[in-house]
């Protein structure tokens, strides 16, 4: 019989709730490293990204591609492009190192729910940061939210509901290349007819 | 005087939290009330003829605060009495997902719905937070998002199904993983995983009665293989203790067992 290791488990029990609450003490210790991973340059080979199947979760379509980034890397670093099967305004983009976090350690979510940055000397108005919006971490390894002047500004944030005019900027963002040059573009169920499925209103069609 | 001033700052500060975003049509309305998770709570307003409603947007049930609702007896308890305490109803959507509401057809009440809806979704969210260190819960989470990952990286994910019902819409018969060779031979998988020896009997019981029941259904022509996969890892899995309950699973079921321990089985089994 295996022998049971206590600690371990308690290890893992913490680190599921750290996912939880978003906070790794790894990025905090390897703030140089983490920095690194978000502004060193990445490329990616596939110049459309597909998104037609569902992931995990069978309502969500999703794709992974992986990228290389410019420092020598243990293991490999994924792109996911994630959309609403029933809201295609709905979309998510999120850059994964496993190896180093299990969590995206960059992300941006186009709706959703607001996130409080819990930050001193900032005020509350400041911290309360509403969707579209990116995420990273900071020193402490926490989580934050934050907006770019491109989302803080009502023209530019309309245009960039755009899936496509948002990637570039998320890839800009993140220093994501397609060949070095370009950026990759990306094809919503590229195998249906090509009608673009906005139903934002949640409340819709519900029997209250 | 000082404090009086300083208090118009707060009530401002909070004044200003409030958000708003169309919907359809819908109102999106962002709280200035957060979770301990840092989400600020969002409530969806309606207003359907001479009602006004006010819905979590199906958010608690889709996990969008980052949580889902965990199977546990005290979270249940905290649930039901936050959902009894603001007197919030339920319906649920034709693709599954259940909606929290409040309803009124007062207009002198609608701060009052909002109220509701808001602390309980904010009560709900606070409480799956919590570590409920004892349960069975997160075990078998944490237990179920390892070995989902391993066969993710494994096989086929076309092939795939996780916690899915063998029959359209028996949601009393699913099973932690379907997996249809071909449309005509499918291998069944449940996990069987516990903190203590009573929860992990209880999951040995559990497989043991779906296993069963698969075997009674019309489908019962088409299932290749029964595997129960063992969490040898589990604080719960004690042979003195469970043993022979393990063996009257597989005796009774025909169902092989695999330990999680010589997951390696699982690439023979599955090909």
């Amino acid at each position: 019989m295996k022998k049971i290791n206590k600690n371990q488990l308690s290890l893992e029990i913490t680190q599921l709730f750290s996912m939880a609450e978003q906070y790794f003490s790894e990025v905090g210790e390897k703030f140089e490293f983490y920095e690194r991973l978000v502004s060193g340059k990445k490329n990616t080979l596939c110049d459309a990204i597909n998104v037609n199947s569902v992931g995990n979760n069978n309502k969500i379509l999703e794709s992974n591609v992986e990228v290389s980034h410019c420092d020598p890397l243990e293991d490999s670093m994924y792109l996911t492009v994630e959309v609403n099967k029933k809201n295609q305004g709905n979309f998510k983009f999120k850059l994964k190192y496993n190896k180093f976090i299990p969590a995206p350690f960059f992300r941006f979510d186009s709706v959703g729910k607001t996130h409080r940055n819990k930050i001193d000397g900032v005020s509350l108005k400041e911290l309360q940061i509403t969707p579209p919006h990116f995420h990273k971490f900071n020193k402490e390894g926490f989580e934050i939210a934050y907006k770019t002047e491109q989302l803080k500004n009502d023209e530019t944030a309309e245009a960039l509901r755009d899936i496509n005019f948002c990637f570039a900027h998320f890839c800009h963002e993140s220093n994501t290349r397609l060949n070095d040059e370009g950026f990759p573009s990306v094809n919503v169920m590229p195998d249906t007819l090509g009608f673009q499925i906005l139903d934002d209103d949640p409340n819709q069609n519900i029997d209250f | 005087m000082k404090t009086l001033e300083i208090f118009k700052d707060i009530q401002d500060t909070f004044s200003d939290l409030w958000k708003y975003k169309l919907r359809g049509q819908t109102l999106e309305i962002i709280t200035p009330y957060a979770t301990s998770n840092n989400s600020f709570v969002s409530v969806f307003f309606t207003i359907r003829g001479n009602e006004y409603i006010f819905s979590d947007g199906g958010w608690l049930s889709t996990g969008e605060y980052g949580f889902s609702l965990i199977d546990h007896l005290c979270f249940q308890k905290l649930f039901d009495h936050f959902q009894d305490s603001f007197s919030v109803l339920q319906t649920s959507a034709k693709d599954g997902t259940n909606y929290y509401y409040t309803k009124t057809t007062n207009v002198i009440d609608i701060p009052s719905r909002l109220f509701d809806i808001t602390l309980f979704v904010q009560g709900v969210i606070n409480s799956a937070a919590v570590e409920f260190s004892e349960g069975s819960g997160i075990s078998r989470t944490l237990f179920n998002s390892r070995v989902n990952s391993f066969l993710k990286s494994n096989f086929n994910n076309k092939k795939m199904h996780f916690n899915a019902p063998l029959i359209a819409g028996r949601e009393d018969l699913k099973f932690n993983v379907i997996y249809n060779h071909t449309p005509n031979i499918m291998i069944l998988m449940n996990y069987i995983t516990g903190s203590t020896d009573v929860n992990f009997t209880n999951s040995i019981w559990k497989t043991n009665g779906l296993f069963g029941m698969a075997e009674q259904s019309y489908q019962k022509d088409f299932i290749h293989e029964k595997v129960a996969l063992i969490d040898d890892s589990a604080l719960g899995f004690n042979p003195s203790k469970n043993a022979t309950y393990i063996e009257y699973l597989q005796s009774n079921t025909h169902s092989e067992i695999v330990k999680w321990s010589e997951r390696k089985r699982l690439l023979t089994l599955f090909n």
